[in-house]
Parts: C-alpha cells; sequence; structure tokens
C-alpha cells in the first residue's frame, strides 16, 4: 500500500513536470481555496498569506426560539495557508468541530499539479489536496468515540484530487475524488470512506459569483449520514473574499463534514454560514 | 526555481507519507453496544404496563416534553412509542449518550428498570 501510494506521488510529480510554461494558465479558475466546503484546484500564490475565518450558525428548523440558528454556533474556524510557492500551499487551522471531536487542529498540504492554459493544450487545472484532522480534546472514559485509548484515535485523513475546468469567465465546474480515513469509528460504521464530489461557480459580475458544492459517500455507513452539500454567495471586494452560504453540513473540516454531516436538507435541516479570507504579503 | 519547488513538495509530500504510515493508522471500532448487557437483566423482569409506563410518564411524556400530541414525539402510551423502540431511537438517547430525558436524571433504580426493559426486547406486559 505505501509502495503504491509513493509510485503514484512519483509518477504525479512528473506529470507535472512536463508542463508548458509557453502558454498562460488561465487566471482564477476560483476566485478563494475554498468552495462552499470543499477545497478548489486554486493555492495560495507565492509567499502570500491567507488568513481565514468561517463559521457555520445553528440549524434554521430551531426558528424564532433561536433567531433561525444564528444564536448557536455549530463550527467556527480560525486558518492560515501558505503558498511556499505559486503551486505549493501548506496550512494550519482549529475548528470547534461539530461532529464526534472537537477541539480540531489540521494541517493541510496542497499541491497543483495542473494549471489549465488559456488556449486548451491543457484543458483542467488538477490540484492534490491532503488534510489530517488531530482532536486536541480531553479524552473521555467507557465506550465512546472521545476515549483515546491510542493516540490514533485522535487521528483522520482525508485525501482528495480536485480537478477542475474553467469553462469561461462565468462558469467552472470542478469534480473531487477522495477518501477519509479515521482511526476509530462506531460500532457497525466503516473506518475508510470513498467520496466524490463536485463543485461549480457561475459569475454574475466582477464582485457576485453564485458558488455551490456537493460530496457524495460511497460507502456502506449506519442510517443518518447525508451528503453534505452547500450553495453560497461569493462576494470579491478586492483585499478580501467573503462568502455567505446555506449548507446542511455542520462541520467546516473535511474529516468533519464528510463523515459527521446527519442533517438533512430534505428535512429543512440546514444553516446558514460565512466565511471571510484575506490575503497578505509576506 | 521550478526544480528547488520540486524538490522540496517530494521532501514534504515524503515526509507527510512518512507520517502517516508511522504514526496512526489503524482500523478501530467500538465494541457492539448490545453485547454490554447489563448481566441483571437476564434475571429481571421488567414489562412497559406495571413498571415502565410510571417513569415515562414522570420523566417523558410530560406536557413540554413527550405529551399528548407533542410535537417532539408523543409517548403516552405504548402503541405510540413503536417509533421510539424499532429504530433504538429511545435506546441511543435514554441508555447509551443518557441526554434523555432533557434537564432531569433517570433515579439509578429507574435507570435499571430502563435498561433491561430495552434489553429484553421492550414487552409491553
Amino acid at each position: 500500500m505505501k509502495n503504491r501510494l509513493l509510485t503514484i506521488v512519483c509518477a504525479l510529480f512528473i506529470l507535472s513536470s512536463f508542463q508548458s510554461n509557453a502558454q498562460d494558465p488561465v487566471f482564477q479558475t476560483f476566485k478563494d481555496t475554498r468552495i462552499i466546503n470543499s477545497h478548489s484546484v486554486e493555492t495560495v500564490p507565492n509567499r502570500k498569506l491567507d488568513f481565514r475565518i468561517g463559521h457555520r450558525f445553528g440549524n434554521i428548523k430551531g426558528g424564532w426560539e433561536t433567531l433561525y440558528g444564528l444564536e448557536n454556533a455549530a463550527d467556527v474556524l480560525f486558518g492560515f495557508e501558505y503558498g511556499i510557492s505559486d503551486e505549493l500551499t501548506i496550512g494550519i487551522s482549529r475548528t470547534k468541530g461539530a461532529g464526534a471531536l472537537g477541539a480540531l487542529v489540521s494541517p493541510s498540504l496542497k499541491y497543483k499539479i495542473l494549471h489549465q492554459k488559456d488556449d486548451n493544450s491543457l484543458p483542467i487545472s488538477m490540484t492534490l489536496m491532503g488534510v489530517s484532522t488531530i482532536s486536541t480534546m480531553k479524552s473521555t472514559d467507557g465506550d465512546a468515540l472521545t476515549n483515546f485509548d491510542k493516540f490514533a484515535h485522535r487521528v483522520s485523513y482525508t485525501a482528495q484530487i480536485l480537478i477542475a475546468r474553467k469553462f469561461s469567465e462565468r462558469f467552472t465546474l470542478q469534480v473531487m475524488p477522495g477518501y477519509t480515513h479515521r482511526n476509530k469509528v462506531a460500532f457497525n460504521d466503516v473506518n475508510g470512506i470513498f467520496s466524490v464530489g463536485a463543485a461549480t461557480r457561475i459569475q454574475i459580475n466582477k464582485v457576485f459569483g453564485i458558488i455551490a458544492d456537493a460530496t457524495f459517500l460511497l460507502a456502506d455507513r449506519p442510517e443518518g449520514f447525508y451528503a453534505p452539500m452547500g450553495i453560497g454567495l461569493e462576494i470579491d471586494t478586492g483585499g478580501h473574499i467573503f462568502q455567505v452560504n446555506f449548507t446542511n453540513a455542520t462541520g467546516i473540516i473535511e474529516n468533519d463534514y464528510i463523515p459527521y454531516t446527519t442533517s438533512n436538507w430534505g428535512d429543512r435541516e440546514f444553516r446558514f454560514g460565512f466565511t471571510i479570507s484575506r490575503i497578505f504579503n509576506l | 526555481m521550478k526544480k528547488i519547488n520540486l524538490l522540496s513538495l517530494f521532501i514534504l509530500g515524503s515526509l507527510f507519507l512518512i507520517q502517516m504510515s508511522q504514526s496512526s493508522c489503524s482500523n478501530d471500532q467500538l465494541p457492539d453496544p448490545l453485547t454490554l448487557k447489563n448481566p441483571i437483566c437476564d434475571s429481571l423482569e421488567v414489562v412497559y404496563d406495571s413498571q415502565i409506563k410510571p417513569i415515562i410518564d414522570n420523566s417523558c411524556a410530560i406536557p413540554s416534553c413527550h405529551g399528548a400530541n407533542s410535537p417532539f414525539g408523543d409517548m403516552t402510551e405504548y402503541s405510540k412509542m413503536s417509533f421510539y423502540l424499532t429504530d433504538n431511537f429511545f435506546k441511543k438517547r435514554v441508555i447509551d449518550i443518557m441526554d434523555m430525558p432533557e434537564g432531569s436524571m433517570l433515579s439509578p433504580e429507574e435507570f435499571e428498570l430502563v435498561e433491561c426493559w430495552v434489553a429484553n426486547d421492550y414487552p409491553e406486559n
């Protein structure tokens, strides 16, 4: 398994080195490194720091009593991503955690292997994304996912291949096959989950765009888990990318929202959320 | 410039993979909760009509919670409880997670009676 992984990774590096530098790479397949819940093919530019705050409120179903969820915080994210080069981004974030585990710290790595070219000599962009999540909460007793009898039980991983094409200034489409592994799961659940996601951006004008994403799980899981899906409005103010969205997913990080989304759009269980990010020059 | 990036990526990527393979990759699962039945339940006979109904009427089927025609679910009669019993919802909230009854707790004696009623498959009488 290890050898196969290394071979695939090496092959992808070699593939990326064959990119011709002669043609212009396409600009902004997406405006941000994230869509709603998922990562986009975009990486942080060389030597720039992306600071991000994300928020998911409570269930709208709560009604007036909870001001339609605005009085509850399902998840909160503070994160940094740094562009080591135009292709390589390293990141770290801290989220509250909305699934089984809390106080999540998630280091991540993103590498852009292929960059779509203006003249279509390369029709797609492709980025590899890997994020591991460590729950730093106190261990509990008894038979629970929060009883960390091994350090490994605090850790989960997600790897995704993000493939996107910018069809026009107004329209981009992305697909992302992925794999999520949790080291400890509940009875009857599975440790490994394959997923395939899709995302889109529809640009209305220079400032506003409509974004949406969905991640479908291909695993035999117990009842009560749903595909995380979201739709939102992205606002480009020049210095900041600001996003307001609606999603059923409570968690913000892949290792949280992929395995632990228990809210169902069909039952009106969705929530309001926002993300704000700003690029700093370092 | 490109060579340095490839090299740094290769090193970072390899470190990432090594970390993943070395430190933590397990396939652990929690044990089957059904096998953790309290042994006393084999000898204790608990039925809804005489023992469980009073507990539910006191702690669950109250007007603000699961009383008659409640939007959260009516628990006033055995026939109305089938929804919670067939998919283990009752067991999950009252016995496993223990976040129900909300705002109050069953006494140890009540809990044991409910636990054994659940373990013996919810007999009515």
